[in-house]
């Protein structure tokens, strides 16, 4: 046994242990040898001693191992190893758990390491002075006891025994004097505030529940604290002006500081425009020298004027013709504006702004799409898509909710040429329909309403199906018309100036056919208020007033030779209409004349006037030019006498037939005053 | 990390928009503990300006959510004769702007 530990012993000797990053992680011996010549003279220290002496120390024994330590006398090159039989094992055991498991080579392994638990090894012992009753020796102790008492009680009278007194000393007293800091006491007091004690609330509740997710692993815990100990002291001594950079650069890049931001310059623009838009609104302007003077008309009758107010202009947008601009259904402060990419003609990526009232300066979102738009509209049932009509015949659908400009659907590339669409309402259901150049009417169904955006790629649920509506080819379909909402009938105007009446469900022919123009048709809009009365515009300069049922037109309106781009009603009041031909906008008021405009407004030289829309709620008109701006207009002085909405019945109407050009324009419309 | 950068630029030119803007005479960002960290004013402004509104902000603060602990500040804009000061206060900074819009 003992020649096997002595070999045991000699491999331990040479055996170098690595881990698996390549240190030395040999263990070391258990104590420490240090050469002492006088080691012989030492008496044998006891297993306390090995354990507890740090720094080098010898450690002999003489008692058991005697055996041991006359073998280890012969290795003349090491120190006598003298262990006490229990550390002797342990280590042994250990060392052989070494040699079985691995080769002699040093390995770039990690090993196991099993540690065991010695004896207990007891450090202070005092007995009790106390011994129970039922202890075994309980008799002798006792009898100890009594023997004690006798023996004092014999010690009185005996010879044995004298009194002696003496004196204890007692030794001289010393002052010594000392002085220590005081305690600083600092003075702190604070409010209980009714919010600081809600939010010291919450906020244990927070740490609370945050320091029982920490409790699993508080060896981590500890060792960031001592991080965070560490960079704090690092960051007071550091430079302050890196520290106010970082810091400005974590906030420049935060989510809240770019909400604040543009809530901030809103805030700032209506500041710098809140004459114009509380005109805009019909408000009051405020007076004062934070205003713009105003020009105070007395109240005798002036010519209407278009006084313009603000314009919707960017640099992005800047030199693309405007082709079409409408209201959002369910927020009516926000507009949206489709933009001709370069020149017509060539298909270029055109543009979409949406701009909102809040924020006259720069718009909210812009999208970019491959083609020119034509012609584009907000969808009622869903406020926050638009769909648009594209120049080569696509057809898509944006979410403006969110920033991210992608298409959300697919677009399909069809043969179609140019491209015009109505999103209208059909049995509660929202039916995109589309007319393009060559004839075809199509009427897309919506049928999934997904918009999820994956990181950056959409999901293209939202999928249409087209259903073939109406398949006469006879001519270039130009302009279709918002229905009436509850027949389902629609208008189309055609390029060699006929219209058409169809009806949504009736896919096959046409109901009717207006004939008057003789040249293509540019718009047709029904009356927001008449719901059986649309006007017709187009390229021969006429501008015409129809009724559904009826095949000629009731009235017809000329002031130029030039071609109508567009005409619309005012959605405020029943007889106002407002045109635009290419270098001016008219503005026709039926109860004023109906044989001049009312207001001629000219566009500036070189610029060509190409949209129009009216403004819901407030009197005022948006006019679109090729310039790629959007200039508001308010219609000032235009009506002496509150615009009335007049419920439309078929009887007012009775009383056209007759007279067409008369002047007596106030009979025709019941309830409707006149200043 | 595009992404990041795309929003960082974009309030980049926000900021300059505002700058831009009629009558903005300056912004000044202050972080949480009332240091300015950006500044288009001169420095004896920007540091009387963060200073007096820090604790303005703080007794606004204050007092809302003294009527109502779960309520806080959004925006706070003080208007007077010669121009008008707008904060937007939020945990880690303040950004205050200083406008005359008849200017």
């Amino acid at each position: 046994q003992l020649h096997i530990y002595k070999c045991v012993w000699l491999c331990v000797l040479s055996l170098q242990v690595f881990d698996s990053q390549g240190r030395d992680v040999t263990p070391l011996p258990l104590v420490a040898v240090a050469d002492d010549p006088d080691s012989k003279t030492h008496e044998k220290s006891s297993l306390e001693e090995v354990l507890f002496k740090k720094g080098s120390s010898i450690f002999k024994s003489s008692t058991t191992t005697d055996v041991v330590s006359s073998r280890y006398g012969d290795i003349q090159t090491h120190k006598p190893y003298v262990l006490c039989p229990s550390i002797f094992l342990e280590i042994i055991r250990f060392v052989l758990l070494l040699l079985s498991e691995f080769p002699r080579k040093p390995v770039d392994k990690g090993f196991d390491i099993i540690l065991s638990e010695t004896d207990t090894i007891s450090l202070l012992d005092l007995p009790p002075t106390l011994v129970s009753e039922d202890a075994e020796d309980a008799d002798a102790v006792k009898q100890r006891n009594r023997d004690y008492t006798e023996f004092c009680s014999s010690k009185m009278g005996s010879d044995n025994f004298f009194e002696r007194s003496s004196q204890t000393l007692v030794g001289e007293h010393k002052c010594k004097y000392t002085q220590t800091d005081t305690n600083k006491s600092v003075n702190k007091g604070t409010i209980a505030t009714t919010w600081d004690i809600y939010d010291s609330f919450s906020m244990s509740n927070e740490n609370r529940e945050t320091r029982e997710s920490e409790r699993v692993d508080y060896l981590t815990s500890t060792r960031n604290k001592q991080d965070i100990s560490e960079v704090t002291m690092s960051r007071e001594t550091g430079n302050s002006f890196s520290e106010n950079q970082s810091n400005l650069e974590k906030i420049l890049s935060s989510e809240a500081f770019m909400k604040s931001v543009s809530i901030m310059e809103r805030v700032i623009v209506l500041n710098i425009f809140q004459p114009k838009l509380a005109a805009f609104r019909g408000l009051h302007v405020l007076k004062g020298k934070l205003s713009q003077p105003v020009c105070r008309c007395k109240g005798h009758y002036l010519t209407p004027t278009l006084e313009p107010l603000w314009t919707f202009v960017s640099p992005l947008t800047r030199g693309h013709n405007i082709t079409c601009m409408t209201w959002n259904k369910k927020n009516p402060d926000i507009l949206a504006v489709g933009y001709v990419g370069g020149s017509s003609g060539n298909p270029q990526p055109g543009l979409i702004c949406c701009w909102s009232l809040k924020n006259l300066v720069w718009s909210e979102r812009v999208f970019s799409c491959h083609s020119s738009v034509t012609c584009l509209e907000f969808s009622s049932s869903n406020p926050s898509h638009l769909a648009i009509g594209m120049y080569d015949g696509a057809v898509a659908i944006y979410n403006v909710q969110q920033r991210c400009n992608r298409h959300t659907q697919p677009v399909w590339q069809v043969t179609w040429t140019k491209q015009q669409l109505q999103l209208s309402g059909e049995e509660r259901e929202e039916v995109l329909v589309s007319v393009s150049g060559d004839g075809r009417i199509t009427k897309w169904l919506i049928l999934h309403n997904d918009f999820n955006c994956v990181g950056n790629k959409p999901q293209t649920d939202y999928r249409l199906k087209a259903r073939e509506c109406n398949l006469y080819y006879l001519s270039f379909v130009l302009s279709v018309q918002s229905f009436c909402y509850d027949t389902g009938i629609y208008v189309i105007g055609t390029w060699d100036g006929s219209m058409h009446k169809c009806s949504l469900s009736n896919s096959d022919h046409f109901l009717d056919t207006y004939c008057k123009h003789p040249s293509p048709v540019t718009h047709i809009e029904w009356s927001p208020i008449y719901s059986d009365v649309f006007l017709s515009s187009s390229s021969d300069g006429t501008i015409q007033l129809w009724k559904v049922d009826t095949l000629n037109p009731k009235m017809s309106f000329t002031s130029v030779q030039s071609i109508v781009d567009s005409v619309k009603w005012s959605p405020n009041c029943g007889t106002v209409f407002a045109a635009i031909y290419r270098h001016r906008v008219e503005v026709w008021d039926l109860c004023q004349s109906i044989m001049r405009p009312t207001l001629v407004h000219h566009a500036e030289p070189g610029v060509t006037l190409s949209s129009l829309l009216f403004a819901k709620g407030s009197d005022s008109i948006l006019v679109g030019d090729s310039r790629g701006e959007v200039t508001v207009y308010k219609l000032k002085n235009f009506r002496v006498g509150k615009p009335k909405k007049v419920n439309g019945s078929s009887s007012t109407f009775d009383l056209w037939q007759g007279s067409t050009k008369s002047a007596q324009i106030p009979c025709f419309f019941t309830g409707w005053k006149r200043v | 990390m595009s992404f990041r950068r795309k929003k960082g630029a974009e309030v980049e030119e926000t900021l300059k928009r505002i700058q831009s803007q009629k009558g903005v005479q300056g912004i000044i960002i202050v972080n949480s503990e009332g240091i300015p960290v950006k500044s288009t004013l001169d420095n004896q402004s920007t540091v009387q300006y963060s200073a007096l509104i820090h604790q303005l902000v703080m007794k606004a603060r204050s007092t809302l959510r003294d009527i109502d602990p779960q309520n806080d500040l959004t925006f706070l804009r003080v208007r007077s004769k010669k121009n008008e000061i707008m904060i937007a206060p939020d945990k880690d900074y303040f950004l205050i702007v200083i406008q005359n819009p008849s200017a």
